[in-house]
């Protein structure tokens, strides 16, 4: 058995372990509650900094600095839109979709992740309100807003909020299962060219999107692909 | 692949770790474009087999040692308020802050290990030192922090995941 020690959790938290040593301390963890504590509290702060140090609301990166190589015209010209789509969005795994798209899904995950994760204002209207919640939001999109039923994914309505996409209204409503987990339907005007469903993988949470006549919609949620493309498929029906 | 489409791809994460590291955004930004001209430069010493993103890292941070940390020594060592206000929400300038008050070496470590996502082998590598030095300024580093933030880390975030 080894000592569980600062650097071992570290380690543990860091899957820095070989599978014999982590074996061993994830027996000495279970007895210890004391060590789980201190386990949680490195892992939250990792994805604090992973997710909490961002540079997506920054004035882009001006591309004009960088020495672009000797290259024919067009070519320079390829380098720089796709240099302005890779430094608007950290890690660049939004690297080929258009930008409405990219606008719409980065926004909706960042809405999910921030109010999500609220004990106590998740939403800005309870579900208690229900008709009032959507007749606010229904008058501020411009456009009938319903609250898909999910219940036959054990998902209730907990309320929705306002957000802002640009200088527009946008709205997020949010929905909780039993065991605590939390998918959010984020709706705003828009007009991406693609009406299918596309499914965008996340760190933390991932998010099927459709465009609908003049609203884009995303679900979004730390759920399976399959689990979420139902709901997405029922919310789309209902819509 | 194209030599400066594989550098280009890692920019917004050079990026992020450059501001973190330096905490103004021009500094960040200068950082960023000296390692990319260099790495433009250097490409053909760069061995294929290898993984681009250490390699990026290293030149950032022997750009950063050489340069920035001599010039941030000289003038005044805080961080730019008015570049993390813009940059960041309220939770996370308490983040910035307390990454602010750790020494150099342990504000490196920490960040190439959680927001850069390296191995300790990796970082071994990109900052030169050895893997057990890694380790210890990493366990002081967390420790600083978790003392810093106790008070961010209120009862008003969940523990679910999201």
């Amino acid at each position: 058995m080894i000592t569980v020690d600062e650097d071992v959790l570290n380690r543990l938290a860091d899957d820095e372990l070989t599978p014999l040593e982590r074996e061993s301390i994830l027996s000495a963890l279970e007895l210890d509650a004391k060590i789980q504590q201190q386990l949680s509290k490195i892992k939250r702060l990792k994805l604090n900094i992973s997710k909490g140090l961002v540079t997506e609301t920054l004035p882009p990166f001006d591309i004009s600095r960088l020495p672009v190589p000797n290259r024919s015209h067009w070519k320079v010209v390829t380098f720089a839109v796709s240099l302005a789509l890779v430094i608007g969005f950290s890690m660049g795994r939004y690297w080929t979709a258009p930008e409405d798209t990219l606008f719409v899904t980065n926004q909706a995950v960042g809405a999910h992740l921030v109010y999500a994760a609220e004990l106590k204002h998740p939403v800005e209207v309870f579900a208690n309100e229900e008709a009032h919640l959507l007749g606010w939001l229904s008058k501020r999109l411009d456009r009938t807003v319903i609250a898909p039923d999910l219940a036959r994914f054990s998902f209730t309505l907990l309320g929705g909020r306002l957000l802002v996409k640009g200088d527009k209204p946008a709205a997020q409503l949010m929905y909780e299962r039993t065991d605590g987990v939390r998918v959010t339907l984020y709706l705003a005007q828009g007009n991406m060219e693609n009406s299918e469903f596309r499914f965008e993988a996340g760190d933390q949470a991932s998010a099927f999107y459709w465009q609908d006549d003049q609203t884009t919609f995303a679900l979004i949620g730390a759920l399976p692909r399959e689990t979420l493309l139902n709901i997405a498929q029922a919310s789309y029906d209902q819509l | 692949m194209d030599r400066w489409q594989a550098i280009v791809e890692q920019l917004p994460l050079l990026r992020r770790y450059a501001l973190s590291l330096t905490g103004r955004l021009n500094d960040a930004d200068d950082l960023v474009q000296a390692t990319a001209e260099k790495a433009y430069r250097k490409f053909s010493l760069f061995q294929r087999n290898r993984n681009i993103r250490p390699w990026l890292f290293g030149l950032l941070h022997n750009l950063y040692i050489d340069k920035w940390r001599h010039e941030q020594l000289n003038s005044n060592n805080e961080f730019a308020d008015d570049d993390i206000q813009m940059c960041h929400p309220a939770l996370q300038q308490d983040l910035y802050k307390a990454l602010q008050s750790l020494p150099e070496e342990q504000r490196s470590v920490i960040l190439l290990v959680d927001l850069a996502g390296f191995r300790y082998r990796e970082v071994a590598s990109i900052l030169h030192i050895p893997e057990g030095t890694v380790m210890s300024r990493l366990s002081r580093a967390r420790a600083s922090m978790q003392k810093q933030l106790s008070s961010y880390n209120s009862d008003n975030i969940r523990k679910l995941p999201l």
